[in-house]
């Protein structure tokens, strides 16, 4: 019996240092988080500074870490309309994220690292954004239907995100991949 | 280690995140430390590293680069992190 409670309480216990990372808040209980507390620009703010790279990403955060700097890359040379070098940015920051999504799945508003101390934890929302981008950049290209394969993944990304936190940023987001696909793919 | 090393190069700091200083004084009254406490006091240290968890060590050489990373405790008299500084300091 002792050991059974033991199990209980670790098992009690490893939940809540997860803070929201392991728990799904009920479906319309949630608040709706506005765009300016989660944005793309205060999640790359969060993660800039020392640079990671995939070969010296060693545990699951350093995956995150590792995508939203290569997404910032990506948004940067998107901007400059470098769309070729642009696509391999988006490509290796959703490789980074999906390796952390393989672990950590859900989204969170305020994922706690320690103590006080949390960071906007995205990595859905941010594969969902890159999809967008991506498709964008292959409709320039002129390949249509990897477009559309990119929004459709991208859509699904989105609505996993808004699952498990309503954001604007992700109402947004899905707005505009829903708009840019044909209504009988969704 | 600090002191033992301290000669051939290495400086050692100790980050203290959001923390008060008179925090930390009452800390180091009942646990003094000879390495230097450094205030982190909005965190944006922590971050600028992406520290996600306490406590974390990094190895720093003499280019800046970020050489090493331990997160959690390290026994830093072990075979392995002296043999790890070792090879850092040679590299001069």
């Amino acid at each position: 019996m002792k050991g059974k409670w033991g199990a209980l309480f670790l098992i009690f216990a490893l939940l809540a240092f997860q803070g929201c990372a392991g728990t799904t808040p009920p479906a319309g209980s949630q608040r709706l988080i506005p765009l300016k507390e989660a944005n793309l620009e205060a999640v790359f703010e969060q993660n800039e500074g020392l640079e990671v790279t995939v070969e010296d990403a060693k545990e699951v955060r350093d995956f995150y870490r590792c995508g939203v700097q290569l997404k910032a890359e990506a948004e940067k040379l998107f901007k400059q309309k470098a769309y070729p070098e642009a696509l391999k940015f988006y490509r290796a920051s959703n490789d980074s994220l999906s390796t952390l999504l393989q672990y950590i799945d859900q989204d969170c508003a305020a994922y706690i690292l320690f103590g006080e101390t949390d960071i906007l934890f995205f990595p859905n929302l941010l594969v969902a954004d890159n999809e967008l981008k991506m498709g964008l950049i292959l409709q320039t290209m002129g390949k249509e239907g990897s477009a559309r394969r990119c929004w459709k993944r991208g859509l699904t990304s989105v609505q996993k995100s808004l699952k498990a936190e309503r954001t604007e940023w992700g109402l947004s987001l899905q707005e505009k991949l829903v708009s840019l696909l044909p209504s009988k793919n969704h | 280690m600090s002191t033992q090393y301290r000669s051939k190069g290495l400086i050692s700091f100790r980050i203290d995140t959001k923390e008060s200083r008179e925090t930390i004084m009452k800390f180091l009254e009942k646990d003094p430390v000879k390495v230097p406490v450094l205030l982190d006091k909005t965190g944006k240290v922590t971050r600028l590293f992406g520290v996600w968890a306490h406590p974390t060590s990094y190895l720093i050489d003499r280019q800046g680069m970020v050489r090493y990373r331990a997160v959690g405790l390290v026994d830093w008299t072990s075979l392995q992190a002296t043999s790890v500084v070792d090879l850092l300091l040679k590299e001069g």
